[in-house]
């Protein structure tokens, strides 16, 4: 104790009653003590326990991932995939019904309409010009009336004065709609008109040097006719041709669509609907769980599980899509989806201490090994493309049963992971109406692949159970 | 790798700059948590609660080169945090049985070693301890403190004076203030 502290002291003990000598000292003790404090803990150090670090590195918000906005890009993206599909199913139920159309004009080719003729290249060969325009032709005959106007007013699409770019060379059943007549009955009205004007009151003499033939699908019906088109493939006609019975013009074109005659083409009944869906899933989702022990070299002990059904383990799939029937008995749907779902991990890290724990049950002592706790729960959303493929049973008056399979392709918004689900259902389908159905379908999906969202030691592969709720409109 | 550059590569989320960080900081800042805290256990909560706010926040960050001042700051935020959650636990001190005592001279540390010390720390209520350890050896005034407390300057200055109080009983107990005195 040097004499400054000595004197400190004995005034201390002294109990002056000086106000202002008994703040000097008070403030001259607390530099003193802080000064020998602060020069006391100023480089004091401690060693934290081993598993801080860990702790703390599990409480470490992870990087706001370079993601992620849902902006309009992923929109555009739905939206493109959607025209895409919708293009897609739309083209394959044309091309179906040229099939239908090519089989039934070969049939009927045989039957009735074409009827081979002679006729000699002269007269293919005659006065011909150039058609300027790209023609298509269509046009329509009654089966049972060859000979008429219609018929011949083939012939006046070889006229150059004509206009009419497209015309259809369809036969009319008894069986036809209405509005197919009426756009015969407008074209005839036309092509009779410059028909007409080529016979008698034109001197110009009407031909074709070049036009195209292929065909088209316009029909509808299953006894509808076959349509020729022509378009950019070179034939030769005459005048003549104007004066010809229809069949002779049809025996004309023939030699040049020898594809018609050669070709195999099969035949399909019926053409089958497409259903724009929207459904939504509410489901539960439950884990597979296994330490990813190489990643971390931790040692994962008593993993934990929520109970079956809590809110934690809710989520919610809602999917549009479109639905293509295949045949009487099985459909393909494909659709974009949305899920909301949760990912958590709930285990301890095992420690090297151990504790010893007396059983009150068993009056028994037990040695339990120390872990550090890691919980986390993880809310992640999902962008997915599902397929699936449906298989009916008989329909029992308004309502088909049926189950599916097929699989979904997700994409974690947050950070990109990827999932792949397959999925399975049995359901029913109910028919509102004539373009109206709802569907009832229980389903469960897996994720194949798995993986982690958070930063738990867990590697996961979720599996949902869920029932969707569906509605599909119309035919597309 | 400086500080500077280090704290740049945490903001980055760098996972092994982290580590580093945590290495370079994790003995200074358990020091800080032991004299603020009751025990080592309180302690150590205090320590990982800290750090993960430290790393949490360390984006807000403007000026790398104040790191070691800002994480101390936090710790003792956290500190300051814990201590208004435990004031539940009021103490029982019967201050009227210590106020004609003699008053508490410095030198008296001087014998004793820094555990001894912390120890004594660590015993005092948490009001007094928080006072202790933020006026005598982190250096704030009382205006700050009562600003960080929630209570007034007066408050502060009593509840020092009333600390250095109990830590000379503290170490009479221990026999080291008869020796000195």
């Amino acid at each position: 104790m040097d004499s400054h502290e000595l004197i400190l002291a004995l005034i201390y003990s002294s109990n002056l009653n000086s106000s202002t000598t008994y703040k000097v000292m008070q403030q001259q003790d607390n530099e003193q003590l802080g000064d020998f404090l602060r020069e006391m803990f100023n480089d004091y150090e401690a060693e934290p326990l081993d598993s801080s670090w860990e702790k703390i590195r599990h409480g470490i918000v992870p990087p706001p991932s370079h993601k992620p906005t849902l902006g309009w890009k992923p929109w555009l993206a739905g939206i493109i995939v959607l025209i895409g599909l919708i293009g897609t199913f739309t083209a394959t139920q044309s091309r179906s019904n040229v099939s239908e159309n090519q089989s039934v004009r070969k049939k009927n080719q045989a039957k009735d309409i074409v009827q081979p003729q002679n006729l000699s290249a002269q007269e293919i060969a005659g006065n011909s010009t150039t058609l300027t325009n790209e023609k298509t032709l269509f046009v329509n005959a009654k089966s049972k009336k060859l000979a008429n106007p219609l018929v011949h007013s083939t012939s006046a699409i070889v006229s150059e004065k004509e206009t009419v770019k497209t015309v259809s060379l369809n036969k009319e059943t008894t069986t036809n709609q209405q509005e197919p007549r009426e756009t015969v009955s407008s074209l005839t009205s036309v092509l009779v008109k410059n028909v007409s004007e080529n016979r008698g009151e034109s001197n110009e003499t009407p031909s074709i040097l070049t036009a195209s033939i292929n065909e088209s699908a316009m029909l509808s019906g299953e006894n509808t006719v076959p349509v020729l088109t022509i378009e950019n493939r070179k034939i030769e006609a005459i005048n003549s041709l104007l004066s010809k019975p229809s069949s002779k013009l049809l025996v004309s074109l023939n030699p040049i669509l020898p594809q018609f005659k050669q070709s195999p083409i099969e035949f399909k009944k019926k053409s089958y609907p497409l259903e724009f869906t929207i459904s939504a899933t509410p489901f539960f989702t439950y884990q597979r769980q296994q330490a990813i022990l190489q990643a971390s070299g931790k040692e994962i002990q008593n993993i934990q599980t929520y109970e079956s059904f809590t809110r934690n383990r809710a989520g919610m799939n809602l999917n549009i899509g479109l639905s293509r029937q295949l045949s009487d008995r099985s459909n393909i749907r494909i659709g974009l989806s949305y899920t909301y779902m949760s990912q958590w991990a709930d285990y301890e890290i095992a420690q090297d201490a151990f504790t010893l724990r007396r059983s009150s049950a068993r009056s028994q002592d037990n040695i339990v090994r120390d872990g550090i706790a890691v919980k986390e729960l993880e809310r992640i959303k999902l962008l997915g493309l599902s397929v699936n493929k449906q298989y009916f049973l008989n329909p029992v008056g308004k309502v088909r049963y049926f189950a599916s399979v097929g699989a979904e392709g997700m994409l974690n918004i947050a950070n990109g992971n990827q999932h792949l689900f397959a999925t399975t259902s049995i359901g029913m389908s109910y028919h509102l109406s004539n373009n109206q159905s709802l569907t009832i379908e229980p389903t469960a999906s897996y994720d194949l692949v798995g993986g982690k969202d958070s930063n738990s030691l867990l590697k996961v592969n979720p599996y949902n159970l869920g029932i969707k709720l569906g509605l599909g409109f119309g035919k597309l | 790798m400086n500080e500077r550059d280090l704290v740049i590569a945490c903001q980055r989320h760098d996972p092994k700059a982290q580590t580093a960080f945590y290495n370079l900081y994790k003995g200074r800042l358990l020091g800080v948590c032991r004299r603020y805290a009751r025990t080592e256990a309180e302690a150590e909560d205090i320590f990982q609660e800290a750090f993960i706010k430290i790393f949490n926040n360390l984006h807000n960050l403007e000026k790398p080169e104040s790191v070691a001042y800002w994480v101390k700051s936090s710790v003792i935020r956290t500190a300051i945090d814990h201590y208004r959650q435990n004031q539940k636990e009021k103490n029982n001190v019967d201050y009227d049985s210590i106020i004609d005592e003699p008053h508490l001279s410095p030198s008296i540390f001087e014998n004793l070693n820094r555990d001894q010390v912390i120890t004594i720390i660590n015993e005092l209520p948490d009001g007094y301890r928080v006072v202790v350890n933020l006026f005598l050896i982190d250096g704030y005034s009382h205006a700050e403190i009562g600003a960080m407390l929630g209570v007034s300057e007066g408050t502060s200055k009593s509840q020092l004076s009333r600390a250095k109080e109990l830590l000379r009983i503290r170490l009479k107990e221990i026999g080291i203030v008869s020796a000195v005195a």
